[in-house]
Parts: C-alpha cells; sequence; structure tokens
C-alpha cells in the first residue's frame, strides 16, 4: 500500500518534473472524483469493482492514470492527437482485458506496458506510413502529407530540435529513453513495462543517453569535427 | 587522456542520469574535480539531458485542461459502448495447448513427407514396384528370366542378353537370332514389365 501511495503521489506529479500537480479532470462526478483522489482506494480495488460492474470505479481508474498514460504517449509519439488516440485505446484494451489481471501485480505495470506497446505501434505504423510517402514523392506526385523530421505543430522550436533527435532514434531506446529520463521511472520499473530483463533495460538507456547526445551534439554544433 | 578518465567518461551518463551508486558516484566527483577534459565531457551530457528533460516539461498548446475533460469523457463513452469484462478469468492453457497440438502436427507431417520420400542411401532401397512386382523380379531373376535395377525405376528393367545357367551363347547366326527372339518368350515380369516391344514382323531366315 504504501508503494501504491507512493505511487499515486508520484502520479499526480508532472510528469514532466517541473513539480506541478497535475489535477484530475474537472466536471467530474463527485463519486468519481472521490475514488480517483482518495490514497486509501487502492487499483486493485477500483479494478475489482469494475470487474462487479461499477462504471464509476472504473472512471476513477480513468481519472487516475489518463494524464500519465497520455504523456507517456505523447513523449514516445510526438503528436497531441496521436497521443490522445493511444490513450483512449489503451483504456478500451484494459477495459477488455480487467479479467486477465493479475491481483498479485501492479496495476500501473501492467498498464503502462499496454500503453507503451500501443505507443510503439503507432509509431511503427506512422513510420511505414512515411516510408510509403516517400515512395509518392519518388514517383514524382508532390506529397501534402508530413515529411520525415517536420516538427509537431505544437512545439517551439528549441523543443523541436530535441524531438527531431528522438525521432530519429530507435523505438525500443525511445521508450526506455523517455521512461526514465522524462517520467523519472527506475530500471526496475521499466523492465516489466516493456518486458525485458533490468541488464537489458540499463544497457537500453546507456545506449540511448549515448545515441540521444551524440545526435544532440551534432545537431546543436557542440561536436567535435 | 589517462586510462582514469576513460574508465570515468564510461560512467558519464549513468553519472549525470543519476543511475550511479553512491560510492561509484563519489568518484566520478571526485576525478571531475581535477580533471577539466572529464568535466567538459560532462557539461555535454548535462546539456544533453537539460534538453531531454525541458522538452519533457513542454506542454504543447493543444493538450490544454479542456482536451483532458473531454479525453475522460469519450474513454468512458467508448467503455460504455463495450460488453462488460467477465469476471471469470479466462484461461488461456487450451489455446496454448492448441497452438502446441497444431505445431507438433506440423512437425510430424513435414518429417513424414520428407522422410518417406527416398532413403537416404541407394542400396537401402527397395526394389521398384512393391509387393508383385517384387516377388516376380525375384523369381524371374532367380530363373535368369529378367533383373530390375532396384533403384531405376519400372521403366529400365534390364534384360540380359544370355542367361548364365545356360550355355553361353554362340557366335553364329542362329545363336543371334535366338537371343533376339528371347523377348518373346514369356517373363513373369509382373507389374514392373515394361511395354513388350514387338518383334520384328520379318526375320531373316
Amino acid at each position: 500500500m504504501a508503494q501504491f501511495a507512493a505511487h499515486l503521489k508520484r502520479s499526480l506529479a508532472d510528469p514532466a518534473g517541473s513539480g506541478s500537480e497535475l489535477s484530475l479532470p474537472a466536471g467530474l462526478p463527485a463519486v468519481v472524483q472521490r475514488l480517483a483522489s482518495d490514497g486509501a482506494v487502492g487499483d486493485a480495488e477500483l479494478v475489482r469493482e469494475a470487474l462487479a460492474g461499477g462504471q464509476d470505479h472504473f472512471a476513477a481508474l480513468v481519472a487516475r492514470y489518463q494524464k500519465r498514460a497520455f504523456w507517456v504517449a505523447y513523449h514516445v509519439v510526438g503528436r497531441v492527437e496521436d497521443a490522445r488516440d493511444v490513450t483512449q485505446d489503451a483504456f478500451v484494451r484494459l477495459f477488455r482485458s480487467l479479467a486477465s489481471y493479475d491481483f498479485a501485480r501492479s496495476f500501473y505495470t501492467w498498464f503502462y506496458r499496454i500503453v507503451m506497446n500501443l505507443a510503439i505501434d503507432h509509431l511503427r505504423k506512422i513510420r511505414s506510413r512515411r516510408a510509403g510517402s516517400l515512395e509518392d514523392v519518388l514517383g514524382g506526385l508532390p506529397d501534402e502529407r508530413e515529411a520525415p523530421g517536420s516538427l509537431p505543430l505544437e512545439l517551439d522550436e528549441q523543443h523541436g530540435q530535441v524531438w527531431r533527435v528522438l525521432e530519429k532514434l530507435d523505438a525500443k531506446f525511445r521508450a526506455v529513453l523517455v521512461l526514465r529520463d522524462i517520467h523519472g521511472l527506475s530500471c526496475r520499473e521499466i523492465a516489466p513495462m516493456l518486458r525485458i530483463t533490468h541488464a537489458t533495460a540499463r544497457w537500453r538507456l546507456h545506449r540511448g543517453r549515448q545515441v540521444f547526445r551524440d545526435a544532440w551534439e551534432r545537431l546543436t554544433g557542440r561536436a567535435e569535427p | 587522456v589517462t586510462p582514469t578518465c576513460d574508465s570515468v567518461r564510461a560512467l558519464l551518463a549513468d553519472f549525470v542520469g543519476g543511475d550511479l551508486v553512491p560510492a561509484a558516484a563519489e568518484g566520478v566527483r571526485r576525478h571531475l574535480r581535477g580533471c577539466a577534459a572529464c568535466r567538459n565531457e560532462a557539461v555535454g551530457w548535462q546539456q544533453a539531458r537539460k534538453a531531454l528533460r525541458g522538452f519533457g516539461a513542454a506542454v504543447p498548446r493543444a493538450a490544454d485542461e479542456a482536451m483532458f475533460v473531454d479525453l475522460h469523457a469519450s474513454i468512458v463513452a467508448a467503455v460504455a459502448s463495450e460488453p462488460r469484462p467477465s469476471s471469470v478469468r479466462v484461461r488461456r492453457f487450451p489455446a496454448r495447448l492448441a497452438s502446441v497440438a497444431a505445431a507438433l502436427v506440423c512437425f510430424l507431417v513435414g518429417w513424414w513427407s520428407v522422410a518417406a520420400r527416398e532413403p537416404l542411401s541407394l542400396l537401402q532401397r527397395d526394389a521398384v514396384g512393391a509387393g508383385p512386382a517384387v516377388a516376380a523380379s525375384a523369381a524371374s531373376t532367380a530363373t535368369g528370366g529378367v533383373s530390375v535395377v532396384p533403384w531405376a525405376g519400372g521403366r529400365v528393367a534390364l534384360r540380359p542378353l544370355a542367361f548364365h545357367d545356360q550355355e553361353p551363347a554362340g557366335g553364329g547366326m542362329m545363336e543371334r537370332l535366338r537371343l533376339r527372339t528371347l523377348e518373346q518368350v514369356e517373363l513373369p515380369l509382373g507389374a514392373v514389365a515394361e511395354p513388350r516391344q514387338q518383334p520384328p514382323s520379318r526375320l531373316p531366315r
């Protein structure tokens, strides 16, 4: 329970680490608001009640985790609309597979695994779509769709540069880098989310940081010739 | 750059990311105090990390509070249209068992189709045309009729020019004629006998 309370506190904090509190969505029904913000009500209990037909309990789970899920998805896929779709998809999948939840395990590890899998799948679809658009370009037709390396409209130039670097990272490195360096999860937490060993998580983090730093320095001109 | 610098630089990513154990972090810190080159290297790591965290802290304009309110409502609405999840835990064992059984069947069929096609060695093969054909060829061989090359197929049944248990064929013309007419002899070739060639309609006399 102490672990859950600590996680809940962290999950309600800004995922980006700015220290500000992420409030629950406004306009929630009072019962959902109470369930979502009550640290004494664990995730497992909400799942159990949702399985028994408690819609408010599932709505409380959504309220509790939607921002966290959204930001993880956003930092992987890089676009608000895509992250929104991934988040909604993740909760629908969560609802469908509630019965298979293992109550002996951590809920948020399980849920984040769903979010990460969907986000990475989405990323791969985007990449393959871009490959298709490149073929169109080669075919001589002007392509109005998003070109590789273009910036999400929501980002300013500074963050756009970071996004350009992140975009080039392999999905497996990006996932670990986002979870560790942006969302502050430990490698011990990341490993089961990505279904890898702790050693693999550490190696991917190390390698991902190296690749990110090299690309960042090349982009910003700090790299040695 | 000394070996110490190399080993410290290998740890810088973890050091800047806060992933080193305290003793190792203290060792790196101590080295950085006295090594400007490594300090410069560490600054590079810090700048990259700062940029990454800055990106993480940035809130895009489209992701405002109204979007989250809307997202919550749309998730709840999407889930409301879903059938209620069963509280009975789905057993995955039968599905796994079925997939293992299917894989086993595929393997066995594949193995059988490869293994039953032909033996590895020519010497291990059965005579072509099992059953009556083998018996027939064996009988005919025993009587000096026809020997069937076991591995060559039914169309290559060899016919000896002479039977070894008979007197050697002579070199005369009549003897050659006798050999050529051997094909008219009733030979128990059975199912493996090749289509008989008709003897010449007119034999030289």
